[in-house]
């Protein structure tokens, strides 16, 4: 999704050597059009820059909201788990004992559930940070590359 | 007090069921029969088990509110975490794990609530039925052991309690009864005097049918003071009280255990002057007890000329006193006593343990309830001995204990049994100190303070006592170094206008706070309060 796109090819060879640098071999009929792409492509990246940056805000929000789930609903389980101390001896009592329980193991899972998606969303936003760190890596080049195509004013 | 040196006493353990306090109140001890006891709410009655089931409830309805705001908290995630989903490969997994877990504590919730309402309606079933029970055996037997009681009472023999109590809810009916076979009109006329006198002395927060007492001791109090025989009014110290640190009596438990020291306490105050109490400052030394421990003991009914030169009785523990606790929530004594802890030094949030018997256990409960002396103390403990206390309520923090005879006649003038809670347990003893009673008994042997000491020394022996009434270890506990004690005089002084214990020129202690601010009433002036006016 996030692998370089074509304006961000066209910088990386340049900044590589792949693409004769203008000083050199100024062949504007082939360095132009990919400046041009990576130009009217910088912007689009960005944008997606901040989306997935903001993402990553997101996250972090989600994974503190989850936290406090799993501790409330750890919370809801403990305070299930305290009615074991009732004494009701009686069918009623062996029923609720029963449901009692279930709801106990019910609730238990869930605050599981909760902290398992706490560390997903933890993982995801280590995956996050990872595009990050490559789309502005990119992105820089490409900032380089045209700024050096505007500095020797070959297109 | 007498001491014996006779075994521990045989229990009356086990599970009481349902109806226990009405099935087996207590256990009667034929001649020759061995002292014996039982035990009545406490943490292993039945009750408690209710009380236990409606705080399960409440438990749960927390966790129904719980459960469903995290259900919906959950549910807001979808925008958070959409651009996750679509970036990444953990983040595809997301939603579908919030969805999971909000519907999850959606369902819990559903299912705490569903478990909330039952547990709520079986308590509320089994206090239905009891209180159904209860009715119907009043409605069934009420007259039959008003005739029965009235019949052992004129021959002067003990009357069973359970029996005093099933008559005196009956007794009402079968005055309007006879009053309507004297003149017609008369006896509905009775019922609606008393109806109207009960409900306006009620306590606060109590609800349904009045019992027969509360329909009867308003009335008689109103009647009472109407004609000059009950006289009832404020309390005040009888002369300058000195702060505890000047007092030189000092006390010391003589390992007798914790009934019989309550018991000395309330001997101190019986030998005392004529309406004085007994108050003993301690600094406890048993493990988990801290700071300063006042021990309020208050005694019984005194009997005797207590009126002065105007023909005014001056003694708060007469007659009166009984008709202040019972109809007037001893509000006079409350502020008295109050009073006297202040200049004793007491200060704000000291633990104090009010004991009494017989009156005096009357007015230690109605204390104990009083919101007044809660704002400034911490009451934990209260210890009754032959006292009609059925009707009373007490707060759930302290720790209460009832001790009585089960044909001990004052102790059944309440016409029911005591509230049974974890918090609060009744010892019901049988059988006599044959030796006390060379003539024979009557209608007051079961009431005897001797008698009691006499029980309560068996008690001290029997761990289980302890057990399943916790407020004797409370207090035992609290009260477990020794102290400073001091008798302290109160006399009864004319009501003033208004008369109630904070009204302005009253000798009431509780008028203003220690910090200077108006204390809040809690008094119910009443129709009683204005019957009887006298000049002050």
């Amino acid at each position: 999704m996030t692998e370089p796109s074509g304006a961000m090819a066209a910088a990386h060879a340049l900044v590589g050597g792949a693409l004769p640098l203008p000083g050199q071999i100024l062949q504007p009929e082939v360095l132009c059009p990919a400046v041009g792409m990576a130009v009217d492509l910088v912007a689009g990246d960005e944008q997606l820059l901040r989306v997935l940056e903001a993402a990553v805000v997101q996250l972090h929000q989600v994974v503190e909201e989850l936290r406090l789930v799993g501790s409330g609903t750890r919370g809801v389980a403990e305070s299930v788990h305290g009615l074991t101390a009732m004494d009701w001896r009686s069918p009623a009592g062996e029923a609720f004992a029963e449901r009692r329980q279930r709801l106990r193991v019910r609730a238990a899972d869930l605050a599981e559930v909760a902290e398992e998606s706490a560390a997903l969303a933890r993982m995801s936003i280590g995956e996050l940070q990872q595009q990050i760190a490559r789309l502005r890596e990119t992105l820089t080049a490409a900032k380089a590359a045209v700024a050096t195509a505007a500095t020797l004013g070959v297109c | 007090m007498a001491g014996p040196g006779v075994g521990p006493v045989p229990a009356g353990v086990g599970r009481p069921g349902l109806l226990e306090g009405l099935e087996a109140r207590g256990r009667y001890a034929s001649p020759g029969e061995p002292p014996s006891f039982s035990v009545r709410g406490g943490p292993g009655s039945i009750h408690a088990n209710l009380d236990e089931l409606e705080r399960g409830s409440l438990l749960l309805t927390g966790a129904t509110d719980e459960a469903a705001a995290l259900s919906l908290r959950a549910a807001g995630w979808g925008s958070l975490i959409s651009v996750a989903a679509a970036h990444t490969v953990t983040g595809r997994v997301l939603p579908g794990r919030t969805a999971e877990l909000s519907a999850g504590l959606m369902a819990v919730s559903a299912e705490a609530s569903v478990l909330a309402v039952a547990v709520r309606t079986a308590a509320r079933t089994y206090r239905e039925a009891e209180t159904a029970a209860r009715r119907r055996m009043e409605e069934l037997l009420g007259p039959v052991a008003f005739v029965g009681a009235l019949g052992l009472g004129l021959s002067g023999q003990p009357l069973p309690l359970p029996l005093t109590e099933l008559a005196l809810q009956a007794t009402p009916e079968v005055l309007a009864g006879v009053l309507g076979l004297m003149a017609p009109g008369l006896g509905r006329g009775f019922l609606i005097a008393s109806e109207v006198a009960g409900r306006a002395a009620r306590d606060e927060g109590a609800t349904g049918a009045l019992s027969g007492p509360e329909q009867l001791y308003p009335l008689v109090t109103a009647l009472g003071r109407a004609t000059g025989l009950v006289q009832i009014g404020p309390v005040r110290l009888k002369g300058a009280l000195p702060p505890a640190d000047q007092w030189d009596q000092t006390w010391a438990p003589e390992g007798e255990g914790s009934i019989s020291n309550v018991m000395s306490h309330l001997d101190l105050a019986r030998g005392a002057a004529p309406g004085s109490i007994q108050i003993t400052r301690f600094t406890p030394d048993g493990p988990g007890t801290s700071g300063t421990v006042w021990l309020v003991s208050l005694p019984g009914t005194q009997t005797g000329d207590y009126r002065d030169a105007s023909g005014w009785s001056t003694n708060p523990w007469d007659v009166g006193g009984n008709a202040e606790a019972m109809a007037l929530d001893s509000q006079h004594v409350s502020a008295a006593v109050g009073a006297a802890l202040r200049a004793a030094g007491a200060g704000q949030d000291d633990a104090l343990v009010l004991t009494g018997y017989s009156q005096g256990g009357l007015h230690a409960a109605r204390i104990a309830a009083d919101e007044r002396i809660a704002e400034t103390y911490d009451v934990q403990g209260l210890f009754t001995i032959g006292s009609p206390t059925g009707e009373i309520r007490v707060p759930a923090t302290v720790e209460a204990g009832h001790l009585e005879h089960d044909e001990d006649f004052p102790a059944a003038l309440d016409g029911r049994a005591n509230p049974q809670a974890a918090n609060r347990a009744t010892i019901t003893v049988s059988g006599y100190d044959e030796s006390l009673y060379p003539e024979g008994k009557d209608l007051m042997s079961g009431h005897s303070f001797d008698n009691y000491g006499f029980h309560a020394a068996l008690l001290d022996q029997d761990p289980d006592v302890a057990r399943q009434a916790p407020a004797i270890e409370h207090i035992a506990a609290l009260t477990a170094g020794g102290g400073v004690t001091r008798s302290v005089q109160f006399e009864r002084i004319r009501p003033g206008n208004p008369r109630h214990p904070f009204g302005a020129g009253s000798s009431s202690s509780f008028a203003t706070h220690p910090d200077g601010r108006r204390a809040g009433t809690g008094v119910r002036p009443g129709v009683l309060h204005g019957v009887g006016a006298r000049a002050p």
